[in-house]
């Protein structure tokens, strides 16, 4: 989030003091327009926001009424001071040159404001019901010059400038004919005398209106008051709590409990402390509540706290100080003009909060500006009606505004709460998968540092023993083999020794690392044993074909493979008396089972496996060799035949390819 | 004495000594032009020698009293790179053969040859053709085309190799059992020819080998790079 404000402001910064007017301009226009489409929105709302009753012969509206001003509260005498005037009127003060003095206690004259409407009694009507959507300050309502209803008492101050007027007479003090509907105003604490249209007709059809007019008047504000207190209080919960968050949840309570104050003053008609004070903190609290949210939108976009934030908390205080009560300025008498320094605060607000939710597309940002949008449109709408430039029969509707606004900031701050609370999980999952892919990676390496260990351990084992052959048993066999050369007559030790080496050098040759590489290991026998062939005069065909490689084929199997195959040159040699040997290899199947592996054939052009030489110790000891063949040709999981041929022997070792299973 | 072929033998078994003695003083031995120009029993004894005499070919025991046969393969290298080295073993085992050759063997002599077959080797060798086991072959593919596997029988020729695609081609066969003979009938060139590619492996395994002791020592610090 800070990362791409602070891209965002640095974008800012590289455009032309040219650029950046032109798209302050293009922000201002879009916000304009904005306010301008939820003017729309309510201005299509107005029939129901009015409250009007419906079309129907037995209402009657009164678009006019006779007035005149008396000085005494009694009823008045002079039936010639009555003029005709149309409704709503609320130039009543202004006629008879009453000036609005607010909340000054000034030495004023009091002056009585009488509305006159005649009534048709129609046949078989019960009570009738009077209603008036809008009216100030105070009421006093004859019918047919008894007092049917008095909106205050006396000695108390009651203020119910936002309530609508609702009688429900009785039917007694109604006579055939005319009957004379008399209302009485006075303002005897802020000089404002207000009369809208009066509706007069059965109860049962007025009185769902006048239920919604104070619903949309009323109750509206207090649901609002409780609602804004609640989650102010919420929220400043959260910030004791949880200080860390830029005070973010500081602001934004102190702003709803601001809004909170501000609700007191449409439905709150008896002041707790003073009428002064009341309408003090009905002002100031508006300020304050768009102070804060200025705040917090600062912050909430990690802007520096600057010169301009302090100006303005500087400014509220001032005027919060000079309206008070006692100290010069009246609050109700300034409101008009509170309310007009905060409009450009709000509408540049407002374009902030446009700018920053098109450049950072994301549920927060849109929501706060679309909810500030609204406020600022309501509030324009409210200050119109303030200022009688809109009917004042309509409703108020900033604390909806006031409500949904915080709504959509609270929403705001706990979609980014939820981002960050994903953003947590997700960095603790992907912790936890890095946690578990080093673990793996860990005991893998254990597990491949103990192969190591165990091959290394083996390796070196292997090594030591082949030092001690080489430079031990080897070299002694060879320097035995040496000396016994040079001597007449020691023909059997000197080939029993040769034997000895012969055999050392298999089993050495078993020993080195040939991967299962069956032909390198073939190789080395051929290696070993070409001098002999060669002395004997036979010549070997050498026709190996590549196999693969065969993986069991470790030491102890390599040498049951070379005693095999030597055992097997060893009978072409002493027994065939062939002149050639063949050797072949391939990849061939088991016939009787199937079984993928290779074969290895030796084939002699000899006369004969089965034909003994004649020396007398050779005969058993190749049925013995015969023997060991199979027996380790088996040990391998693999078979040997042994086989004439056209004018030879061949002898076939099968070997798997896989590992012999384990029984 | 056609050809002069200066030899120094080092092999700290008497026996031996007197069966190398018996066989490279021999007529035949003569007649091919072999002079022993000196016999060490020590590695101390053989590097004294390799500073004194200008030496053809070098004949080492590994297992010597004082030292590894290693080290006096290595100095003959370096003193007399024109020398063919050969170290005697008894079984051709690659650990000790490919040791020899990284250090700068180009050659080795079974000690159960017959006599004659002594004389031949060192002639051979002398003639520009090395000796080679079917393993070790196979060890050489694996340590100089680590990429391809000895038995697939074809050299993949885009894999970085040290080996050029006959060398490799030569190297499989030998590993999968051929005879030079074999080979060189295959390939249509003589068998010598197929000596001479064996002991040009084992000078690229040499150099190879000594480009990475200095890689190594230029990481840890002991070489400036």
């Amino acid at each position: 989030m800070t990362a791409s404000v602070q891209r965002a402001e640095s974008a800012e910064a590289v455009l032309s003091p040219w650029r950046r007017l032109l798209h302050a301009a293009a922000w201002s226009l879009t916000g304009v327009a904005l306010v301008g489409g939820v003017f729309l929105a309510v201005s299509l709302l107005y029939p129901v926001l009015l409250s009007e009753p419906p079309e129907d012969p037995r209402i009657t509206a009164y678009n006019a009424a006779e007035w005149q001003m008396t000085t005494e509260p009694g009823a008045p005498v002079d039936a010639s001071a009555w003029q005709k005037i149309a409704l709503p009127d609320y130039q009543a003060a202004e006629r008879v040159e009453s000036p609005r003095f607010g909340l000054q206690p000034l030495s004023r004259p009091t002056h009585y404001h009488w509305y006159r409407f005649t009534v048709q009694r129609p046949e078989g009507m019960q009570g009738w019901a009077l209603y008036m959507p809008r009216f100030e300050d105070r009421a006093l309502v004859l019918v047919n010059g008894v007092e049917v209803q008095r909106t205050f008492l006396p000695d108390i101050i009651q203020h119910g400038w936002n309530v609508p007027l609702w009688v429900v007479t009785p039917p007694m003090v109604w006579q055939d004919g005319d009957n004379e509907i008399l209302i009485r105003l006075d303002s005897p604490y802020i000089g404002v005398v207000l009369v809208s249209r009066l509706f007069v007709g059965p109860p049962e059809l007025l009185q769902p209106v006048y239920r919604r007019a104070y619903a949309l008047r009323i109750n509206t504000a207090q649901i609002s008051a409780w609602m804004l207190a609640g989650l102010g209080v919420f929220a400043l919960g959260i910030w004791a709590m949880h200080r860390t968050d830029n005070a973010l949840h500081l602001l934004l309570g102190l702003c709803a409990l601001a809004f909170a104050a501000r609700q007191l003053h449409y439905f709150v008609d008896q002041p707790v402390i003073s009428l002064a004070f009341h309408w003090w903190l009905a002002v100031c609290s508006l300020a304050w509540a768009i102070l804060f949210l200025f705040l917090f939108a600062c912050r909430f976009y990690a802007f520096r706290y600057n010169w301009f934030q302090k100006l303005l908390v500087f400014g509220t205080v001032l005027v919060s100080l000079l309206i008070l009560p006692g100290v010069g300025f009246d609050a109700y008498s300034t409101a008009g003009l509170v309310y007009t320094m905060l409009a450009p605060l709000g509408i540049g607000i407002g374009v902030v909060l446009i700018q920053r939710a098109w450049q950072q597309p994301g549920i927060a940002p849109l929501l706060m500006a679309i909810g500030f949008t609204l406020v600022v449109a309501l509030g324009v709408y409210d200050f119109a009606l303030m200022m009688r430039l809109i009917s004042i029969e309509m409703p108020y509707l900033l604390p909806i505004g006031a409500a949904l606004l915080l709504l959509c900031f609270s929403m705001a701050l706990a979609s980014r709460y939820v981002e960050s609370l994903r953003e947590v999980e997700s960095l603790n999952t992907s912790l936890e998968a890095r946690v578990l892919e080093r673990q793996a990676a860990l005991e893998e390496t254990f597990e491949q540092l103990r192969k190591l260990n165990e091959e290394q351990t083996l390796a070196e084992e292997r090594q030591r023993l082949m030092r001690e052959i080489h430079d031990g048993i080897g070299a002694n066999l060879v320097a035995t083999l040496a000396s016994v050369g040079q001597e007449a007559g020691s023909a059997w030790a000197g080939n029993a020794l040769r034997r000895a080496i012969a055999d050392l050098k298999l089993t050495i040759d078993s020993l080195e690392p040939v991967e299962g590489d069956l032909l390198s290991l073939l190789g080395n026998l051929r290696y070993r044993l070409a001098p002999q062939l060669r002395q004997a005069g036979i010549h070997i065909d050498w026709q190996v074909e590549p196999v693969p490689p065969l993986q069991w084929l470790r030491a102890p199997q390599a040498l049951h493979v070379l005693r095999i195959l030597q055992e097997a040159f060893s009978n072409v040699l002493q027994h065939a008396g062939a002149t050639q040997v063949t050797v072949t290899t391939g990849p061939g199947y088991d016939e009787r089972s199937g079984q993928p592996g290779i074969w290895i054939s030796i084939e002699d052009n000899g006369t004969g496996l089965v034909v003994p030489a004649g020396d007398d110790d050779t005969a058993p000891r190749s049925g013995k060799g015969m023997a060991n063949m199979r027996y380790r040709a088996d040990a391998l999981g693999g078979y040997l035949t042994v086989a004439p041929v056209t004018g030879g022997t061949r002898v076939r070792l099968w070997l798997p390819g896989e590992p012999l299973a384990p029984a | 004495m056609d050809i002069s072929l200066g030899i120094i033998v080092v092999e700290d078994d008497p026996r031996m000594r007197e069966r190398f003695e018996a066989t490279l003083t021999s007529p035949a031995a003569r007649s091919a032009g072999v002079t022993v120009l000196a016999w060490a029993a020590t590695a101390a004894e053989a590097l004294r020698q390799l500073a004194r005499h200008t030496p053809d070919v070098v004949l080492v025991d590994l297992g010597l009293p004082d030292a590894s046969g290693i080290t006096v393969i290595q100095e003959a290298r370096r003193r007399h790179p024109a020398c063919d080295i050969m170290v005697i073993s008894i079984f051709a085992d690659q650990r000790n053969v490919l040791a020899s050759i990284e250090a700068g063997a180009t050659g080795y002599l079974l000690k159960d040859d017959t006599d004659e077959d002594y004389v031949a080797r060192i002639l051979e060798l002398r003639a520009g053709g090395s000796p080679i086991t079917p393993i070790i072959a196979r060890q050489l593919l694996l340590k100089l085309q680590p990429t391809v596997p000895p038995s697939s029988g074809t050299a993949d020729p885009a894999a970085a190799s040290l080996l050029s695609p006959r060398e490799s081609e030569v190297l499989n066969l030998l590993a999968r059992g051929f005879a030079y003979q074999e080979i060189a009938q295959l390939l249509g060139v003589s068998p010598h020819t197929i000596g001479t590619y064996v002991k040009r492996i084992y000078e690229k395994l040499q150099v190879r080998s000594r480009g990475e002791a200095i890689y190594e020592a230029q990481c840890m610090g002991l070489l400036a790079p």
